[in-house]
């Protein structure tokens, strides 16, 4: 229930004024400085990746990102646009704009509540990692968009709106066919519907069901379909077993962004606040829906399932990959603030944007540090000579 | 009346998960990292194993919120209802003798229990006339001793009813009150049966909303749970007893300032049971001011120490396992208070002396407790039906100079007597009450400068820091409990903010 409905249908017009100027911050800040950003490893792949033929995109994915829908999209739109780095970012810097609306309508279903969406789509706007990764030519920001797109029909599934159910399997193949790390989101929702068995009504059982073995065949098509059965999967990127230090190193570039190993090891020795946040989030008679109950799963549990896997089967390890949970993530952290009703924390708002923007001040004048947390950094020979392999 | 925190929910997957990552987290406390000073890590050791303990206990009360229990409606015998008194406003007095007078039920009559005389009010006398005005007897205690016990065995001597309902002066019954009580006596063991608090006063002040907060917990889940393995003990008002039970343990129990906590405990060893009706069946106040709270807090406290230290529940015959594990809860419960300075003052060991408990170069620990703490507050959260509070907690655990004392008064056999919590604000500033929070705050201001200016800015500096920082926003309602409220006003502290009808809100 919301709060005040009167005060939100007056703040309908603040809440598209602030996500203009949350869209104006990231063009400014793209185009003033991201951009001139030098190409990096992953976005000359991308490049010569998306060169290739349309079949060849589909028919030879490429192994450690074999979904093709991303390289088939700048493939397409190399008929209209030139193949440049340019595009390849702006490409990114699109999926980014689209991404704040997104998150704000995420935010405001999940919880009713309109200051909810708006605090998150700030936050998501104001993340240093978010606003890497929109500005560089990489699938991430579509990702990102991708994960949104569907998070929002799941919540609208939740809530027993029916229209929702076909947008959500379009939106959960597609963001599948982005990247094939999604498969950790789409789990979690199976992971959360099966925790709330009891509680959803059997019909959205069923369709969940169903959505799930449609989803199961489309992989499993796509699987036999290309030669990804036949392919040594210990050819991955070989990324080290995830200790609990990167979950935290997550969260920190998730809101600070990518910075130097002193300043991000500071960061994170920060992490009793979380109880202190944890603490003043327990407020009388103040229930999380249960679409907010789905953001703290979407936030934490594919973490822990990539953990998992990465220690018992194979490493799978990227922040970048993450960037998925990212918008769920600060959306929680939006309602934690939200609720809180005392006056202080008007200041613990204000306070975490404004250090929010002066790391990100910080990523921008270091770029170098920032290429530490990307996809180059955890690469190793083997990861390079398959991508070149690709290449040819 | 029903309210949201009354309602049983029930959350075993929840419990279970919480429960094994506390152990997990314990363990690995215990086992897997580098000890730092022994004298911390074991003052550590013993703090967690405590708080480890008493998450077991909720587990084991809450596990089964509902019970059933035999009722018969028809069941009506005559029931002696005493208000006890002992110089409260006679105002206040006349309200819940005036309710208690309307309470629908065939055969009752309303007893003042006036110890106003032996306790030297000067109001004693308007307690007789109230009596002659409003129809109700008026038992005036003529003989000292044994505080409010010996006032209801007085009272006892001269009345004659199978059953009698103890009343606080302030608790206003509703007119059903016996009506929703009395069927359960229908069994013959059963000793006692026990309603909920409820102050209705909760919106009046800062420290009467945070100890509504508190008693959420109790009287919601935590009393439901005791009801299910006959644990239940009395709460000093709105219980109704049967005489037979009282008499088996001769009468109530005068050697204790929590007469009704070892009486029931008596009761349960004799093999009586206990029966909790979670409806809200009178309104009563909560203490308005700190001094108030205090001295509420501190009988609660020491009487439940006593318990532990004279009658101790792992020992007395006659009780349950779960009986004991129950009682032990309970008794064991404002042992908090030594825990909490254990705990709070860890940081401040590290920024006067550079010693640590423990040491981790991985966030393995934090890996684990962060997600226990969480699981925890969320647990606590839905098995109270979203009735308890960050006002709650920090109340409970800022006011551990409280415990603490009762605790040292426990054992020194310091002699303390039995103090009415008063029912009238007082509108000075307590702020000595909060010294020792307030030294707190000083000493990490202070210490934090100091430890940088020794160590420079490490990971060790800002951890401790951030946990300090933790304690520093838990005592913060407390000291602005503290405060008169124009002090509050000046400073800009948050306004008392209470929703009018108790309300769930989703969102």
């Amino acid at each position: 229930v919301n709060g005040n409905e009167a005060a939100a249908q007056g703040l309908r017009h603040p809440v598209a004024s602030i996500l203009l100027i949350l869209a104006g911050f990231g063009l400014i800040v793209s185009l003033l400085w991201m951009v001139r950003l030098p190409a990096n490893y992953q976005e000359t792949a991308t490049l010569a990746l998306s060169a290739r033929t349309a079949g060849q995109i589909v028919a030879q994915p490429v192994p450690d990102d074999p979904a093709p829908l991303y390289f088939l999209a700048v493939h397409g739109l190399e008929h209209w646009l030139p193949a440049k780095l340019t595009m390849l970012r702006l490409v990114s810097l699109a999926c980014y704009l689209l991404t704040l609306p997104a998150v704000y309508f995420l935010g405001r279903w999940a919880s009713g509540d309109e200051r909810v969406g708006i605090l998150g789509a700030a936050l998501v706007g104001l993340s240093p990692f978010m606003l890497w990764y929109s500005n560089r030519g990489t699938v991430y920001a579509l990702v990102a968009l991708s994960g949104v797109v569907n998070q929002l029909f799941f919540v609208a599934i939740l809530k027993q709106k029916q229209w929702a159910w076909p947008l959500y399997f379009v939106s959960a193949v597609l963001a599948l066919g982005v990247h094939f790390f999604y498969l950790a989101v789409l789990l979690t929702q199976a992971i959360f519907v099966t925790v709330n068995v009891r509680v959803l009504p059997r019909r959205t059982l069923a369709l969940f069901l169903a959505c799930i073995i449609f989803l199961s065949a489309v992989v499993a098509g796509w699987w036999w379909y290309s030669p990804l059965h036949a392919f040594d999967w210990r050819q991955l990127p070989f990324t080290a077993r995830p200790i609990p230090t990167n979950a935290f190193i997550l969260v920190v570039q998730f809101v600070y962004g990518f910075q130097s190993v002193v300043t991000t090891t500071l960061l994170i020795a920060l992490w009793p606040l979380l109880v202190v946040v944890a603490l003043l989030a327990v407020q009388k008679y103040v229930r999380p829906t249960i679409a907010v109950q789905y953001l703290a799963f979407a936030s934490f549990v594919p973490v822990l399932l990539v953990f998992v896997f990465s220690w018992v089967a194979k490493p799978l390890y990227l922040s970048s990959y993450f960037i998925v949970c990212l918008p769920a993530m600060m959306l929680l952290f939006s309602w934690v603030l939200v609720a809180f009703e005392l006056e202080v924390l008007t200041w613990v708002r204000t306070v975490l944007l404004a250090v929010m923007l002066v790391m990100l001040a910080f990523q921008i004048l270091h770029p170098d540090t920032a290429l530490r947390g990307d996809y180059l950094g955890f690469a190793k020979p083997q990861t390079i000579n398959l991508l070149c392999c690709q290449h040819k | 009346m029903r309210s949201p925190f009354l309602e049983a929910v029930e959350a075993k997957r929840l419990l279970a998960v919480d429960l094994a990552l506390a152990v997990v987290y314990f363990v690995m406390l215990l086992v897997f990292f580098q000890r730092g000073n022994p004298w911390l890590f074991w003052a550590l050791i013993a703090g967690e194993a405590f708080h480890l303990w008493q998450l077991v206990a909720l587990v084991h009360g809450v596990w089964e919120p509902r019970v059933k229990h035999d009722f018969d409606a028809s069941f009506a015998p005559p029931v002696d209802i005493y208000v006890t008194v002992a110089g409260e406003p006679v105002d206040i007095v006349a309200r819940t003798v005036r309710a208690a007078l309307r309470i629908q039920y065939p055969d009752f009559r309303v007893h003042i229990l006036n110890d106003g005389l032996v306790a030297k009010k000067e109001n004693w006398r308007d307690m007789e006339r109230l009596a002659r005005q409003t129809g109700a007897i008026c038992i005036t205690r003529r003989t000292p001793g044994g505080a409010k016990a010996g006032n209801i065995n007085n009272a006892l001597r001269t009345t004659r009813a199978p059953f009698v309902a103890i009343l606080d002066c302030d608790h206003i019954p509703q007119p059903e009150f016996l009506s929703r009580m009395m069927g359960y006596f229908v069994r013959n063991d059963v000793a006692f049966v026990q309603s909920p608090q409820y102050y209705r006063n909760h919106a009046t002040t800062y420290v009467a909303n945070a100890s509504w907060q508190q008693q959420t917990l109790f009287f919601g889940p935590i009393c439901r749970g005791k009801d299910h393995f006959d644990s239940l003990f009395m709460c000093g008002t709105n219980a109704v007893i049967r005489r037979r039970a009282l008499e088996d343990v001769d009468g109530m129990q005068q050697n204790s300032i929590t007469e009704d906590l070892l009486t029931s405990l008596l009761m349960h060893a004799k093999g009586w049971r206990s029966v909790y009706v979670p409806r809200i069946l009178a309104e009563g106040l909560a203490p308005e001011d700190l001094g108030a709270y205090w001295q509420q807090q501190f009988r609660w406290a020491r009487g439940s120490l006593e318990v532990l230290v004279k009658y101790n529940p792992l020992t007395l015959r006659g009780l349950s396992g779960h009986q004991r594990v129950q009682y032990l809860a309970s008794a064991t419960f404002y042992l908090t208070g030594l825990v909490v300075l254990i705990d709070a003052a860890l940081p401040l060991f590290y920024f006067y002396s550079g010693q640590i408990a423990v040491s981790s170069t991985t966030m393995a620990l934090a890996m684990i407790f962060v997600p226990y703490i969480f699981l925890t507050l969320y647990t606590l959260q839905l098995v109270s039906n979203f009735a308890f509070s960050f006002r709650a907690i920090a109340f409970v655990l800022a006011s551990w100079p409280i415990y603490t004392w009762a605790l040292i008064t426990t054992l020194l056999r310091i002699p303390s007597g039995f103090k009415i919590t008063s029912k009238e604000r007082g509108h000075g500033n307590y702020l000595w009450l909060a010294a020792l929070h307030i030294i707190f705050i000083l000493a990490t201001v202070f210490g934090m400068g100091w430890s940088l200016w020794r160590d420079g800015l490490t990971t060790s500096w800002v951890t401790n820091a951030s946990w300090a920082v933790l304690y520093v926003v838990l005592f913060l309602p407390f000291i602005r409990a503290a405060m008169s409220d124009r002090m509050a006003e000046r400073i800009g502290y948050d306004q008392l903010e209470l929703p009018a009808e108790e309300l769930i809100r989703e969102r």
